[in-house]
């Protein structure tokens, strides 16, 4: 049923935009239609001091975004993004895992289609959209409205678009209600083993199902994910307000986890007559939270100019693995509470260093055998997480050459109580303009720490890129 | 007859709860719009500048919106044209708090078009910006920390200070004189501007002890106000900057509007060149063209 709608929605747009195509030649359309594309180079040299440097990510990607004003309170935008990443191609060691998903969009390739409405109290969006919550930067705490395709791990904010309503009344000034009725549905894309960007968890998963295949194991691998439907709707509600320039935000979403639950089940004597099931689940997920932000002004000069920002969440009854490292056990249900508290300030002139200060707290609702040795599991690795994490995150940023030349340095560092995790990462990059339209960048990524720990587990995948990017 | 009355009652008490949420509880009666100053015989260097900022943030007018079109061509010969649309509300007259909130969308060249910056500005001089940042590519609004006043404005020779946050009291003020003013070849237009105006000659030196210039000779317009022409000197008093300005009066009131800047780098010999145009004051422009979800609607 949701299928039909969604078709409907696409005809709709193609066949108005068909329309006023012709139209667009007309000097009297000028200014109603909008176009605008890009393409861009994005290579990534996984860089290895023993000599086995090689390349682990040749894209070139086309994008094309249409806009078209019917009325000034009518607007339809669509916008497409076509890649293609060559290293599947080109890299033996990669051949296995060129799903149409990585090496090239799939049924990806329409990232936005919507129609808005917008009036002076009122403005509604239909359509394959994103929607953005938060105050802080590379982390998600409230950022949970779209999945995540983390087909590249070092790709900042690669959401997956769904088709959704949203809804946006000000029933007074610098005040919103924002209201997302999301019927769509799509899991978090999580790149299989021996991809450049595989997680821990899907290489101990495939090792473990080859070494079970010769045993004669009967494994099955079923799925349970919300079908896209009406009675499997996603709602989220959003309350911005701004007073005296301090602006916070509560935020509701009631839905399901993009990220899946592992229910492992064993029957049989042995490993040769064994049946293994592992069903992954997507359950259902409340999350309740709020945000603020604050640009402060003081005589003190530390003080005067710094923004300080937060974030909180509250995940209700999520549901996550426990075990032992490399190994699940079983299905705990937990109250998270996840939070980050971060500043922003000016040095010298031109010097912006954005700190972060992030916690991930894991109350588990019942016991999972902690006296046994079982420990929570954090889903990217399938390691033992601690009940509380703790990731520092540092960014300094300046800029040179009338703006032209922008060099950054961003520093992740996690750690657990024992402060044995020692994870971290330190991106540096180097942003330069070219001309108006064209853009080169070069950067690295240097990962470190505990297989087990969220950028340790690419401890062997250091990289140095670039990009290149023309915009028309 | 009792349900009718009920049914009525009912009614209007939804309408009236419901035009109460409608309706703007903030919006409040625009009071008679203060006269655009001129200058007059005998005025101190202190009146003359208070009356040039108020024609910089145009604070006699309810509201303006422009098309801006910002060259830069930098000493290596780079050249750099964004264009862009700015709105802008005064509500000094109606707020005890805020001074007026500004909306920047750029809308060319691609690699920033759609990126959005939302400002508010205060009354109280001391007290900084709130600057919001739409990133289109993120989708996402960014609360930013304000940049600092001695920083570049958008990559170009003016520094924020200079566009957006110096204000009255700022600097101290001397009248050096009257004097014409010798006209100012601009490369841009290839036109010159001013020749033989006559105008005030104000010096400006700043109150904070180190900063980026030691003083600034500021002419303006002897019939206006307007500030046409400035010298930046450094701690060495040689002169490293110089910013024309060319103005538009608009009827029915004579507003002075900036229309054209331009700010040279002595040193480096780069210029940066802000045209407007399209030009509309006084529209009524509601405030919620100054809010996060007009921020929002930028789809690039």
């Amino acid at each position: 049923m949701y299928g039909i709608y969604k078709k409907i929605l696409l005809a709709v747009l193609m066949l108005v935009f068909t329309a006023n195509s012709a139209l667009a030649l007309d000097p009297m359309m000028e200014g109603r239609l909008n176009i605008s594309g890009h393409v861009a180079d994005r290579t990534y040299t996984k860089v290895d001091v023993d000599g086995k440097s090689h390349l682990m990510k040749f894209e070139n990607r086309f994008g094309l975004g249409i806009e078209y004003k019917v009325a000034d309170c009518l607007v339809l935008f669509a916008r497409g993004l076509y890649y293609y990443n060559a290293v599947y191609d080109l890299q033996n060691r990669y051949k296995n895992t060129r799903g149409l998903d990585l090496r090239q969009p799939g049924d990806e390739w329409l990232r936005e289609a919507y129609v808005d409405y917008l009036s002076e109290k009122l403005d509604m969006r239909l359509g394959k959209q994103f929607v953005v919550w938060g105050a802080v930067d590379g982390v998600k705490i409230l950022d949970k409205i779209n999945p995540i395709n983390y087909r590249d791990w070092v790709l900042e904010d690669e959401r997956l678009p769904l088709w959704m309503w949203k809804i946006e009344y000000s029933p007074m000034v610098d005040a919103t209600i924002q209201v997302l009725i999301i019927p769509d549905y799509a899991p978090n894309f999580i790149p299989p083993a021996g991809s450049p960007w595989a997680m821990r968890s899907s290489d101990i998963g495939a090792a473990g199902l080859a070494a079970l295949a010769p045993l004669g194991t009967v494994i099955t691998l079923p799925t349970d994910k919300p079908r896209k439907s009406v009675e499997n709707t996603k709602v989220a509600l959003r309350w911005l307000n701004v007073i005296n320039g301090f602006e916070y935000t509560i935020n509701y979403f009631h839905g399901y986890n993009y990220a899946k639950t592992a229910y492992v089940t064993t029957t049989g004597p042995s490993p040769i007559f064994l049946t293994l099931d592992i069903l992954d689940r997507y359950e259902k997920l409340d999350i309740v939270g709020c945000s603020f932000t604050k640009t402060l002004s003081s005589s003190s000069e530390l003080i005067d100019g710094l923004t300080v920002r937060g974030e909180f969440a509250h995940l209700n009854n999520n549901k996550i693995n426990f075990g032992r490292d490399r190994t699940i056990m079983g299905v705990v249900n937990t109250n998270d509470y996840n939070y980050c508290l971060g500043l922003d300030k000016y040095f010298w002139i031109k010097w912006l260093f954005s700190f972060q200060f992030i916690q991930y707290i894991t109350d588990p609702r019942s016991d999972y055998g902690e006296a046994a040795g079982n420990v929570l599991l954090f889903g990217p690795t399938r390691g033992p997480l601690d009940k509380i994490e703790t990731i520092l995150t540092l960014k300094i940023s300046t800029h040179f050459m009338h703006q032209r030349l922008k060099p950054e340095v961003l520093v992740i560092y996690g750690h657990d109580n024992d402060w044995d995790d020692n994870d971290w990462r330190i991106s540096p990059r180097f942003s330069f303009e070219v001309t108006d339209s064209l853009k080169f960048i070069l950067g690295g990524h240097i990962f470190s720490g505990e297989t087990s720990t969220l950028n340790g587990q690419f401890n062997d995948r250091d990289i140095v890129f670039t990009e290149i990017n023309y915009g028309f | 007859m009792n349900r009718l009355i009920r049914c009525f009652c009912l009614t209007v008490g939804v309408l009236v709860v419901g035009l109460s949420i409608l309706v703007n509880p903030w919006a409040v009666s625009q009071e008679a719009l203060p006269e655009v100053p001129r200058p007059y015989a005998g005025i101190t260097a202190d009146e003359l500048i208070k009356m040039w900022f108020a024609i910089k943030y145009t604070t006699f007018a309810e509201d303006i919106q422009l098309e801006g079109d910002y060259h830069l061509i930098a000493e290596d010969g780079f050249r750099r044209n964004w264009k862009f649309l700015r709105s802008r509300i005064l509500l000094n007259r109606e707020s005890e708090e805020i001074d007026y909130k500004d909306m920047i969308v750029i809308t060319a060249p691609s690699q920033v078009k759609g990126m959005g910056i939302l400002t508010w500005t205060y009354l109280d001089p001391k007290r900084k910006q709130d600057v919001w940042l739409w990133i289109p590519s993120l989708k996402k609004v960014r609360r930013c920390s304000p940049s600092d006043a001695e920083d570049t404005f958008i990559g170009s020779d003016f520094t924020n200070d200079e566009v957006s946050t110096r204000r009255y009291g700022d600097e101290t003020y001397k009248l050096l004189g009257e004097k014409k003013f010798p006209g100012y070849y601009l490369d841009f237009t290839k036109k010159t501007y001013y020749k033989d105006l006559d105008c005030y000659l104000v010096e400006a030196r700043p109150k904070k002890a180190r900063w980026y210039y030691s003083r600034r000779i500021v002419w303006l317009d002897k019939e206006t106000g307007a500030n046409i022409f400035e010298e930046m000197y450094d701690q060495t008093d040689r002169k490293f900057k110089t910013i024309l300005r060319h103005y538009q009066y608009y009827t029915p009131r004579k507003y002075p509007i900036q229309i054209l800047l331009e700010c040279k780098n002595l040193r480096t010999g780069s210029s940066s060149t802000i045209i407007s145009s399209e030009i509309e004051l006084d529209q009524g422009l509601s405030r919620e063209l100054f809010t996060q979800k007009e921020l929002m609607r930028s789809r690039w």
